[in-house]
């Protein structure tokens, strides 16, 4: 059964209000709230509880609260598609999910949060020599141009243990890609994730092996 | 109301399944099973003896995935022999 947006941004304000470092939260609108906090100025985050963010989902926030600093969603099968975090960025504001709403309470610049992980995947596409230019498709889904080489789709999991179905509920949510970069210093995969990875005709990496890969046609 | 809500939710549709699919395993692990008070994401582990137990399970939770922050974890039992997952991680049986 769908819940209204007001009942999920309440049930965030109250899980928010039991984290170290806030006084207090206050729901704005339906779809906004206010976090004070003990060591920094207070931020607005707007609340989306959908499956795929759209630059539209963005907009609605944005039509309801237009201060919020950094926008969310609370699903654990929800994704941010590209339109999604482009429009965050086009208007200065970061984007995430619940972990990451935890996460800009430490933090003084919340609108210009990234997450380490996407930081550090970022970085390393930015300096590598191979490529051209990167669309983001979505949160984990990368489209990289190569020079003199074809485009791969990667798309990024950090899982400390990545199993078959990791692999197989990437694939109906993010639809395909060519290469997994499994994002996690101490993960592994499988077996069974192996397998499953033969099956449907992609390659797993870690990293550095990552990097080496952008090099192959 | 924060911590309660999402957990009967789960349970619910654990109990359900468990009816019809006895032989799928469900558990909790994380930061929410151990009684933190705040938590970013529910963590559940589903142990399925093939794929189609795995495919029922996923399709069972769907919906409280779109709704929590939940984060479904399915593994055949070999990938939880392999990894030692339940003991590793100190899931506890929802059911």
């Amino acid at each position: 059964m769908a819940r209204a947006p007001e009942e999920t941004t309440i049930w965030v304000a109250s899980v928010m209000k039991a984290k170290a470092g806030v006084i207090g939260v206050e729901v704005r609108t339906p779809r906004s709230l206010v976090v004070s906090r003990k060591h920094f100025m207070p931020f607005a985050a707007g609340i989306l509880a959908t499956q795929i963010v759209t630059a539209d989902a963005v907009a609605d926030v944005l039509q309801q609260d237009p201060d919020v600093d950094i926008v969310i969603n609370v699903p654990g099968s929800g994704l941010w598609r590209g339109d999604g975090i482009a429009a965050t960025q086009a208007h200065g504001i970061s984007f995430g999910d619940m972990g990451d709403l935890m996460r800009v309470i430490g933090r003084e610049d919340v609108r210009g949060f990234v997450r380490s992980d996407y930081a550090f995947i970022d970085r390393g596409l930015r300096q590598h020599s191979r490529v051209t230019s990167v669309d983001r498709e979505a949160d984990r889904l990368y489209l990289i141009h190569r020079r003199g080489l074809p485009e791969i789709r990667m798309i990024a999991l950090d899982p400390y243990e990545l199993s078959g179905e990791h692999l197989r509920e990437a694939r109906d949510r993010y639809g395909g890609f060519d290469v997994v970069l499994l994002n996690n210093p101490n993960g592994k995969p499988t077996t069974s994730a192996n397998d499953v990875a033969a099956q449907l005709g992609v390659e797993v990496h870690k990293f550095g092996s990552f990097l080496g890969r952008l090099n192959a046609p | 109301m924060s911590r309660a809500e999402p957990l009967e939710a789960i349970l619910k549709v654990v109990r359900t399944l468990t009816s019809s699919a006895p032989d799928i395993r469900w558990y909790g692990f994380g930061s929410y099973f151990r009684g933190a008070i705040a938590f970013s994401d529910i963590d559940v582990l589903a142990i399925c003896p093939n794929d189609a137990q795995a495919d029922l399970a996923r399709y069972a939770m769907r919906g409280l995935c779109a709704t929590w922050p939940i984060d479904l974890l399915i593994m055949t039992r070999a990938e939880a022999d392999e990894t030692n997952f339940v003991a590793k991680e100190e899931c506890s049986p929802l059911v």
